[in-house]
């Protein structure tokens, strides 16, 4: 069944309120599992459209899913539903931090969750490093790409406008030409 | 600056980001440092790391965490901002997309796209976890303080990246470093 208007923003906003760290899991349960919008090839399909475009995963799959049920409002929809009233509860945190900032004692514990928070994400990319084919190839694009945002702070811009080009390249050449040539022959 | 001024100046690169953030909002986090804390000094790295972390904390899309920062240097207007140029040139993209060349199946050309932007993406991840390490450390006073925090940093990249912890709720990790930072730094 289709649904309505109501039911994307209600989705949405329900996914976005379940996920702290990560929401993925949560769009997969509540999308195939809970909903049944989808069944789990079309989510995966989803997901991997979404995951050769910029922006969030989240928010393109929220895109894609609220455009397939009413086109362009059901993708404006879905997208508020992640959006709206999570922006406001940032806001709340946001204006108390503005208060207790200078703090003194206050200080220790924003460290300390800004050092579990960096933390959190070098573990996403460890989890992501899994993932990665284990050729020379790929590890020289991690090393290059990490070393020149982090050491030599180059804008991101320059980074991925350059390695994404050559990455893409040796993708083409030493992963995808002979893997299409050994099923011809 | 006025709030104005500092909005004015930001959303022309935010929107830029926005449409080369592949693989995640992750990817735009240490660009947004180098825009807003190396380049205009609109706030200082440990105020970044704090809000990065408060945005992980709460439940939402990590996009929001940047609007946590807009709101730092530029009040509820600069929040709004924030998240209206990272979300909307990608939504955009992904919506024309879908909708004129949606639904074609795997080709080897996206094959290739998604192995090359693979390595890079990990690599840019892992340079966001080290620049907000760098940042959460530039809040503390005191030599052992900076080892704390690069500890407490690199003890749970590598527990939440690999093994049995990996599945532990964040919040633990970051209750467990406001713990140790409230204490120690």
């Amino acid at each position: 069944m289709t649904p309505t208007l109501r039911d994307l923003f209600r989705v949405f906003l329900r996914i976005a309120l379940s996920g702290i760290g990560g929401v993925l899991p949560h769009a997969r349960h509540a999308l195939v599992e809970t909903e049944r919008w989808l069944d789990d090839a079309e989510f995966t399909a989803v997901l991997s459209a979404g995951q050769l475009l910029p922006g969030g995963n989240i928010i393109n799959i929220a895109i894609m899913v609220g455009m397939r049920f009413h086109g362009a409002r059901g993708a404006l929809v879905a997208l508020s539903g992640l959006l709206v009233i999570p922006f406001f509860i940032f806001i709340g945190l946001a204006t108390v931090f503005r208060e207790v900032q200078d703090v003194r004692w206050l200080k220790g514990v924003f460290a300390g969750i800004g050092a579990a928070s960096a933390g959190l994400i070098l573990g996403t990319g460890v989890k992501l490093l899994k993932a990665q084919p284990k050729r020379v190839w790929a590890y020289a694009m991690i090393a290059l790409a990490c070393v020149a945002i982090a050491f030599f702070k180059l804008p991101l811009i320059w980074v991925v406008g350059v390695l994404c080009v050559v990455s893409v390249a040796l993708a083409w050449w030493l992963e995808v030409l002979p893997g299409s040539k050994a099923e011809a022959s | 600056m006025t709030n104005l001024e500092i909005i004015g100046a930001s959303i022309a690169h935010l929107c830029m980001l926005s449409l080369i953030s592949i693989g995640g909002m992750h990817v735009v986090f240490p660009d947004i440092y180098r825009f807003t804390v190396d380049q205009h000094q609109w706030l200082s790295g440990a105020q970044f790391s704090a809000l990065v972390a408060l945005g992980q904390s709460a439940p939402g899309p990590n996009l929001l965490a940047m609007a946590l920062i807009g709101f730092q240097v530029a009040g509820f207007w600069g929040a709004v901002a924030y998240a209206l140029a990272l979300v909307t040139p990608s939504s955009l993209l992904c919506y024309f997309v879908m909708r004129f060349a949606g639904r074609t199946a795997e080709t080897p050309w996206k094959r290739a796209l998604r192995i090359g932007f693979g390595p890079v993406t990990v690599g840019v991840v892992i340079a966001s976890g080290i620049v907000l390490a760098r940042a959460a450390a530039s809040g503390t006073q005191s030599e052992a303080g900076l080892w704390l925090v690069w500890a407490i940093a690199a003890a749970v990249g590598l527990l939440s990246g690999v093994g049995r912890a990996s599945k532990l709720n964040p919040l633990w990790w970051l209750g467990g470093a406001a713990l140790l930072g409230g204490l120690f730094l």
